[in-house]
């Protein structure tokens, strides 16, 4: 034992005290987020009968898409559903940031050897990693549990809701912990992880699109706040399924630690070719082989994505169109057919702005570790942004047209109109020049502030989509609103000035050229 | 003909000096050891030399030419070791050499072959799996493969074993009898004493010695033990002033 977990409560608390700003929104968030929400919803239907009536004609086959049914009437009941997913999201992806970096990053920084040496346990870093990663979540869910009571939220319903997330979030730490043992590096080990919750995130849509009881759904994370009826009659069995799958991912991933080396993954590295091809002889070519995996698993995975979402549409359409309270909007997005999908477009396409911003991310990082080698070989600077800009604009694009392609695609298969496939494709396509607005912010800062460029970017990123929805609200003026990207690009403007894509265009090449210009001026960031 | 001369040159972090005036001149065709404590401003000097950072102040001429403003063709001319090597994690260290190869435009199988064989490097392992000792060679065989005028090395050797320590003397010391010129940082003063002509020593962002080997052999002797390293020592310890140094 001691061969295996010595110091695990060193490693626990040295985890700890780092990231500690991390650690705090984790902790924080849930209960944050679950007091908005109930305060919120308090001030909005200050009576049952206003929730009733209100509330309830509120729900459009959207939010219903998202959060499943309404298991109860009350504002606790409303809250609970309305927070739960996001949750889920948030608790689920800290949980699997946090997993990736003790484990497998650790051990590809070197800090792993250095922890393994001799001061602790072979397993004690994943054992300190999950070990933390539960606490945190209960200590979130504890606080969010306080929120809720404290706010007059029934004490009952409120641990059901917050033991729901707490387990979710859990098991998708621990899916991490065990992805982290089977890849080799970092960056493959989060992306499985990322991948599964988005798997998992996609068929919780499809389920509660299609409605109707499925047995899988005991087996996804999502839905176990759902299952555990909060507010409606609380199922607490329920947790037996977490925990019991929570005990086997834990056993998986220590036993999976303890049969493999360090730094190693399950399946050994192969040996590679003495000799580059012929092909490998420019910064182009470089460039590819860095970026092609993020670039070829979003273009894969959108574009089986899409077509799915394209082929359910119909599906939803005949949803839409039974709802009267989104007759308003549905009119502003230019009739039934189009409405629904056009949203769920828009919001695909928005979520690429994390592939313009990741893949600018690898040119940052190209520079700051292998800088110092091709910066001094006989190669200009700019090339080097350059060879990287193919993908952060033209993957973007490349992405964006094989979704439109595909979700067209799906349409037509699903409903068998021929017509759909320009439509959707064009749809898509016209989103590009605002993505690329995003990538040129990014290869400004590139230029700028090196070392601040993608922390930078999605700080921007999450401020256009703040602009969007209080803008939405009527909260922020349109003059405020028109400088984000996304506002020229929006489908809840009814109509868009014909100019939109060009003055996108030439915004984000004078950006990208300002990112040259002083690429070229500054010091290397080495 | 001087491949490297540096004059007065100056270079700030922010308000912090990195280098205070910088005088030093390479002879072509010599092999310069730069030396001096942590922090002394070695790498920052040799990354002003390869354009890699912007001088604040000074003179930097580089076989005849500004580092900064015609990198694209001063690079092509030399090739470069930094002292903390990172590579392609997913690509082996047979296709690193061969990229970089193609990138300066001046290398042959022959070469590659040869300089493998004498660093002893597995070239088909995935780059991410190799030692600190092992990049450090990919790094010093895609170098010594080139066909440069100038070699550039900062700290090279540190991660080497003493075998490969050896091979590594006795590939600068081959250059040099090709006509090549190295500039070579390094903490390890045995290694500097073995192979250097010309030696400068930086401290506190100036160069406060420099000088060919002969003048120094005097100084040693004087030493207890006679060696370059009690020399410096000597000197590191005993701060500015130039004691013992004549
Ligand atoms: N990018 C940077 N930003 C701020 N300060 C820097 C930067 N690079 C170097 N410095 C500072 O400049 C000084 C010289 O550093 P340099 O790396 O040139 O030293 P060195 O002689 O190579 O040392 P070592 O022997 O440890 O490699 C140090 O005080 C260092 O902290
Ligand atoms: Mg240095």
């Amino acid at each position: 034992m001691k061969r295996y977990f010595h110091a695990t409560l060193s490693l626990m608390g040295l985890y700890l005290r780092q990231n500690r700003i991390f650690t705090l929104f984790w902790l924080l968030a849930p209960g944050v987020w679950v007091a908005i929400n109930t305060v919120s919803s308090l001030v909005l239907f200050p009576t049952q009968e206003s929730l009733v009536e209100m509330g309830v004609s509120l729900i459009d086959p959207l939010t219903e898409a998202m959060h499943g049914p309404l298991l109860e009437v009350s504002i606790a009941g409303f809250v609970t559903w309305r927070t739960k997913v996001f949750l889920v999201l948030l608790g689920g992806i800290f949980s699997i940031i946090h997993m990736i970096r003790h484990t497998r990053l650790a051990e590809e920084q070197g800090k792993g050897e250095l922890l393994g040496a001799n001061v602790a346990g072979s397993l004690a870093p994943l054992a300190a990693g999950v070990a933390n990663m539960a606490l945190i979540n209960a200590a979130a869910a504890i606080l969010a549990l306080l929120a809720m009571a404290a706010l007059g939220l029934g004490l009952m319903g409120s641990l059901a809701h917050c033991l729901g997330f707490l387990a979710a979030s859990c098991v998708l730490g621990l899916l991490a912990a065990v992805a982290a043992q089977l890849f080799v590096s970092a960056t493959a080990a989060r992306g499985a992880s990322f991948g599964m919750l988005g798997v998992l995130f996609g068929l919780h849509i499809l389920w509660n699109v299609s409605g109707g009881e499925n047995r899988l759904a005991y087996f996804n994370p999502l839905e176990w706040p759902l299952l555990i009826r909060p507010f409606a009659g609380e199922r607490f069995s329920l947790l037996l399924i977490p925990l019991t799958l929570g005990a086997v991912l834990t056993a998986l991933s220590l036993w999976l630690m303890a049969r493999r080396d360090l730094g190693a993954g399950l399946v050994p590295q192969r040996a590679g070719p003495a000799f580059a091809k012929p092909g490998l002889r420019n910064l182009q070519a470089l460039a590819w082989r860095t970026q092609k995996g993020p670039f070829l698993s979003w273009f894969c995975f959108y574009a089986i994505f899409s077509f799915a979402l394209g082929y359910a549409s119909y599906l939803m359409v005949s949803a839409v169109s039974s709802a009267e309270a989104l007759a308003g909007l549905i009119e502003r997005l230019g009739g039934i057919e189009g409405a629904f999908l056009s949203l769920m477009l828009y919001v695909l396409g928005l979520l690429i702005s994390v592939y313009v911003i990741m893949s600018a991310g690898i040119l940052g990082r190209e520079e700051a570790a292998k800088g110092e080698t091709l910066l001094s070989m006989p190669v200009r600077r700019e090339s080097l942004l350059l060879s990287h800009t193919v993908y952060i604009f033209g993957g973007t694009a490349a992405v964006l047209l094989m979704s439109g392609f595909c979700v067209g695609l799906g349409a037509v298969v699903g409903t068998g109109d021929g017509s759909a496939l320009s439509r959707l494709f064009f749809e898509m396509a016209k989103m590009i020049p605002a993505l690329w607005v995003i990538g040129g912010i990014a290869l400004l800062l590139f230029g700028g502030l090196p070392r601040w460029m993608t922390g930078i970017s999605y700080g921007l990123l999450i401020l256009f989509v703040l602009m969007e929805i209080l803008w939405e609200q009527q909260q922020i003026p349109e003059v405020l609103y028109a400088l984000s990207p996304f506002s020229w690009i929006t489908p809840l403007k009814a109509v868009q000035p014909a100019a939109a894509p060009l003055v996108l265009s030439i915004a984000a090449l004078l950006l990208a050229g300002g990112g040259v210009i002083l690429f070229r001026q500054r010091d290397a960031a080495i | 003909m001087s491949a490297i001369e540096i004059r007065g040159l100056i270079k700030r972090f922010g308000k912090t000096f990195a280098l205070e005036g910088v005088d030093l001149k390479v002879p072509e065709g010599s092999i310069y050891g730069f030396i001096g404590p942590n922090g002394a401003g070695k790498s920052t000097t040799i990354r002003i030399l390869l354009g890699l950072l912007k001088k604040d102040e000074g003179e930097v001429h580089l076989l005849g030419g500004d580092p900064w403003r015609e990198n694209v063709e001063l690079h092509r001319r030399l090739a470069y070791v930094p002292s903390d090597v990172q590579l392609w994690d997913n690509m082996t260290g047979g296709e690193v050499i061969d990229f970089l190869g193609r990138l300066r435009g001046s290398y042959s199988k022959e070469r590659r072959a040869e300089f493998i064989e004498r660093f002893d490097l597995d070239p088909t392992k995935k780059c991410k799996t190799y030692s600190k000792g092992n990049r450090q060679k990919v790094a010093l065989i895609s170098a010594f493969v080139s066909d440069v005028e100038l070699l550039i090395l900062d700290e090279p050797s540190t991660g080497l074993d003493p075998l490969m320590e050896g091979v590594f003397q006795q590939c600068i010391k081959e250059a040099r009898k090709a006509g090549k010129t190295v500039f070579l940082s390094s903490h390890i003063l045995s290694q500097v004493e073995a192979v250097c002509d010309q030696i400068g020593v930086i401290r506190g962002g100036k160069i406060i010695k420099e000088g060919n080997m002969e003048e120094l052999r005097a100084l040693i002797l004087q030493q207890e033990p006679p060696t370059l390293e009690a020399l410096f020592l000597n000197y590191y310890k005993k701060g500015q002033r130039e004691e013992g140094l004549g």
